[in-house]
């Protein structure tokens, strides 16, 4: 393998880019290192069909020069590139409006000591035979699940390891390392000249975690068979059940609408519900940057800044927005810790691990009390208006009738606005499950409209 | 050897980039990376280098809020061997780092290579379709900054309800080289432009969005032509055109779609499907089907990357082979599908230039580039005033599919109900779904007036975003399933 830069000389590199902004003339700066790993192996049809295997680099440059923002970013960790960078970065920002509002964050010392347990060391040795006898395995799985199973789109094994190393004009330095591993499973069905493909997927830091290649190609064949023969049922107001994909898929609606900076512009349908009640008593929605083993996790944010766990939703009611330093500053608030940055972006606010709360229902007890509606398995399209809140998606699943899944459904699209649709989530289930770092149980939507034929 | 693009028109700003890869990569250097790239047997391979710049400037609140500039560079090595891929890359410019992705590279393949793989290396012809004026790195930013504030001047002056104004405007400049085991070098010059406006507007309490965006592959005489006005003043009609909007029907509606932009129907209904992978693997439900009827006659499709200076254009593709103009489908009958290498030599086709990448961190798959259906016999007059009772997609979000069983949607920002030929009010963006080869079927009145989309496409496949352009005339569709909340 090509040898990475370590923490250390990762530091060192951070070091040196401060010290040339500070002499070029920056107020302040703060700088974004990443650096990591990557390997990509996929098999179809039981043959390995790709081997990929990347290291990647790159720094971002933030600096501020009497109260203007220049930003620059490089792949290239040559002295030449460092030297571009920072005299772009310097120059741009002679070139922009000055901003009362810019400079870097207020400190608060990260805990060096805190383990969020998102490195784990045996992720890096996973021999190259065991990720391809993984998907092998998975592949042969879902063959053998069901004999209408008569295609692959491929099942992929991933995992990486990555480094990221933030310093500023301050004196801080901060680092942590992560690692992930992937495996997803898409299989194809037919039956009377018609494909059906699904999928699914398990995501983990550690690869003990990782759910086997047994129970994830088994979930992604059964998800794939029983959507053969699907029809276009007629258009109906009904109730409607999200599964643990659509519904992490329409809380992600919240995100955008949470942010700080659209709240701060007028620019949101949860502007002004601070405090109010936005959602059912049932509904806490908690945005988490330091639970263990999560996929967002990190001990500090795009800026430096902590990370932290907060209800933005409590019990039905709006507690918070989500904020990075400069929009706080504006809204004379605190930085919620949800600056989320890459190195060739400047910071922007997103979520961490960002979940609806595990209810009491079961599966069982959510679809045994329709008579008759839908069971969203499948969501295509994209999201609300953040301004409106009103969204329309195309989708696909199962109808209920009398309480049991009778028959697979395709050709629809549920529609809603946001909040109307939070005023009826009246069941939630305990199967929280985190596919990603938006992540929901089972929830039933009192009622929507679903359109078809 | 490196006449593949002359030096004299790289532009200033790229021209480092295009130097230490042109430096680095000596025919020598070629031969020995290709030769460590098939020591195992591979069948094929390919070195893909590329430096690229981005410039970004943003406006927001009345400030020029920031200002921004980077660089990206790497070097991608691919070995096929049958159907199988290795593909391994590097961002140091070191031969030591390039050998070792070669290596990684040729893991995919399993058998006794040769020692020295004897290139014969010949410059590809490269067209320039997008010819450029004004370079990017010749405007300073002070003039990028004019731009916005006469897009922000022009939005607030537009209407008293607009209370908020945000605009971007990137560039992008890229070379590339490409050489592979066939003797194919080939390089090539990307130029890409992109500006956007978004509005916020007011009305008792009422609030709505409006964006507007365009750009492609062409310098900065585009404004001459599309000013910020022009995109600031359509940003803010949009948005208040949504202050009356109604409530969207649900359910089945005569589908009248606009010119331009509804050609991401296209995109998802049938381009998707026609990618040669998927046919390949037999996973697309056009797969086998060329020659067959798959749409009503009135409709015919292309896709073309040769159209000047459109955002889904290129001069080559990311595997060095040049764009060209495809039928894919020719009065509802199947023609043929987009093919790259890969697929190519596997289904015994020639590549048709779609072989593309995001940057040297993928490996091209077959993708469209500017997709589109040709135009027909109506006035878009005469189209309108044949619908009893329908709904009228003027413009468009953007789409999905799933090519196993046809199912897409397209997200409508911007519709109308229509009764007795008429537009009446216009309704809250709705999501249009049904399957491609149905659709297609239901096409029963095609415009005269096709038109592109304004350059703000980006494609998603396998991870990997790269800029599509779509077109189309005003089109009707008998029956389609429209996604409101009215029952």
């Amino acid at each position: 393998m090509v040898n990475q830069l370590n923490q250390v000389e990762l530091e060192k590199l951070a070091g040196d880019i401060i010290e040339a902004a500070k002499r070029s003339g920056a107020d302040e700066a703060d700088v974004y290192i990443e650096m990591g790993r990557e390997s990509e192996i996929t098999t179809r049809m039981e043959k390995i069909e790709n081997l990929k295997e990347s290291i990647s680099q790159g720094f971002g440059l933030r600096v501020f020069k009497n109260k203007k923002l220049g930003f620059s970013y490089s792949s290239d960790f040559s002295k030449g590139a460092i030297k571009l960078a920072v005299e772009q970065a310097i120059s741009l920002a002679q070139e922009v409006s000055a901003d009362e509002y810019n400079g870097l964050p207020d400190q608060k010392k990260i805990k060096k000591t805190l383990d969020l347990q998102i490195y784990d060391p045996e992720v890096d040795l996973i021999p190259g035979q065991k990720k391809i006898d993984l998907c092998l395995e998975a592949e042969r799985t879902m063959f053998d699940y069901d004999k209408r199973i008569t295609n692959s789109d491929g099942v992929g094994f991933y995992d990486g390891q990555g480094t990221v190393v933030m310093a500023n004009t301050a004196g801080e330095c901060n680092a942590f390392a992560s690692t992930f591993c992937h495996l997803t499973v898409n299989p194809v069905a037919s039956e009377n000249g018609k494909l059906q493909s699904n999928g699914w997927q398990s995501t983990a830091r550690f690869v003990n975690d990782l759910h086997s290649p047994q129970d994830v190609a088994t979930i992604a064949a059964e998800r794939t068979v029983r959507m053969l023969g699907a029809r276009t049922p007629s258009t109906a107001v009904v109730p409607v059940v999200f599964d643990n994909v659509t519904g992490a898929a329409l809380l992600g609606n919240l995100v955008g609408a949470l942010d700080g900076d659209a709240i701060f512009k007028g620019g949101s349908f949860l502007l002004n519900k601070l405090g109010q009640r936005v959602a059912t008593e049932i509904v806490t929605i908690v945005d988490d940057g330091l639970m263990p083993k999560g996929l967002a996790s990190s001990p500090f944010d795009g800026e430096g800044i902590a990370t932290n766990r907060k209800e933005v939703i409590s019990k039905g009611v709006l507690q918070s927005y989500l904020y990075d330093s400069y929009t706080a500053r504006k809204a004379k608030t605190k930085s919620t810790g949800n600056a989320r940055r890459e190195y060739s972006s400047l910071p922007s606010i997103g979520p961490l691990n960002f979940y609806l709360q595990a209810g009491k229902s079961s599966f069982n007890e959510i679809i045994g009390s329709i008579k008759s509606g839908l069971y969203l398995t499948n969501l295509m399209g994209f999201g609300a208006n953040v301004v409106t809140g009103d969204f329309s998606l195309g989708g696909a699943g199962l109808w209920i009738e009398n309480g049991k899944l009778a028959y697979p459904v395709e050709g629809i699209t549920v529609a809603a606005n946001m909040l109307d649709l939070l005023m009826k989530v009246d069941m939630i289930g305990s199967d929280l499950l985190f596919l990603g770092s938006v992540a929901s149980p089972t929830y039933r939507v009192a009622s929507m409209t679903v359109s078809g034929a | 050897m490196n006449e593949g693009l002359n030096t004299a028109t790289v532009a200033k700003i790229v021209k480092p980039g295009f130097d230490a890869i042109t430096g680095l990569l000596s025919a020598e250097n070629i031969e020995k990376l290709i030769s460590q790239a098939l020591s195992r047997g591979g069948e094929f391979a390919e070195v893909y280098a590329e430096y690229s710049v981005v410039n970004g400037l943003s406006l927001e609140e009345n400030k020029i809020r920031q200002a921004q500039s980077g660089i990206t560079q790497g070097i991608g090595i691919r070995v096929i061997n049958g159907e199988k891929t290795g593909y391994a890359y590097s961002e140091r410019f070191e031969m030591a780092d390039l050998l070792h992705a070669a290596k990684t590279a040729s893991m995919i393949a399993d058998g006794a290579g040769r020692a020295n793989h004897k290139l014969n290396l010949r410059s590809v012809d490269v067209p320039n379709n997008s010819p450029i004026k004004i370079y990017p790195d010749e405007i300073e930013v002070k003039q990028r900054a004019d731009l916005l504030w006469r897009a922000n001047k022009a939005a607030f002056d537009e209407d008293k309800r607009v209370y908020q104004v945000e605009g971007s405007l990137w560039d992008a400049m890229k070379v590339v080289l490409i050489a592979n085991s066939d003797g194919l070098f080939a390089a090539d010059q990307r130029i890409m432009l992109r500006f956007n406006v978004m509005t916020l507007v007011e009305d008792n309490g009422n609030k709505q969005i409006g964006r507007h965006g365009g750009g492609g592959r062409i310098g900065f005489e585009y404004f001459d032509r599309m000013t910020p006005e022009l995109f600031a003043k359509e940003a803010v009609r949009t948005a208040t055109v949504m202050l009356r909007a109604q409530e969207a029907p649900a359910g089945p509606q005569t589908v009248v779609l606009g010119n331009g932009w509804a050609g991401v129907l296209l995109h998802e209904s049938v381009g998707h499907g026609l990618e040669a992978d998927f046919n390949r693997k037999e996973t697309s439900l056009f797969a086998g089907k060329i020659g067959q009827r798959v749409a009503s006659e009135l409709v015919s499709v292309v896709d073309d990357g040769t159209l000047p200076h459109l955002r889904g254009s290129i001069n080559i593709d990311d595997e060095g082979e040049p764009g060209a103009r495809k039928m894919l489908i020719e009065n509802g009958i199947l023609k043929g599908y987009m093919v790259d290498k890969l697929n190519g030599k596997l289904m015994g086709l020639e590549s048709t230039g779609s072989g593309r990448r995001e940057s040297y961190r993928y490996f091209p798959v077959p993708r469209m580039t500017n997709t589109f259906m040709t135009a027909g016999e109506h006035d878009p007059e005469e189209i309108m005033k044949s619908v009893k009772k329908g709904f009228y997609a003027k413009t468009f979000g953007g789409g999905q599919v799933d090519i196993s069983n046809g199912q897409f949607v397209f997200q409508v920002t911007e519709g109308y109900m229509i009764e007795d030929g008429q537009i009446t009010y216009p309704v809250k963006g709705a999501n249009l779904i049904g399957s491609g080869p149905e659709i297609l079927q239901r096409v029963v009145m095609v415009g005269k007036d096709l038109e592109y989309d304004t350059g703000v496409g980006t494609c998603g496949k396998d991870g990997q975003g790269v800029p599509v352009g779509v077109g189309m005339p005003t089109c009707k569709i008998s029956e389609m399933t429209v996604g409101g909340t009215r029952v």
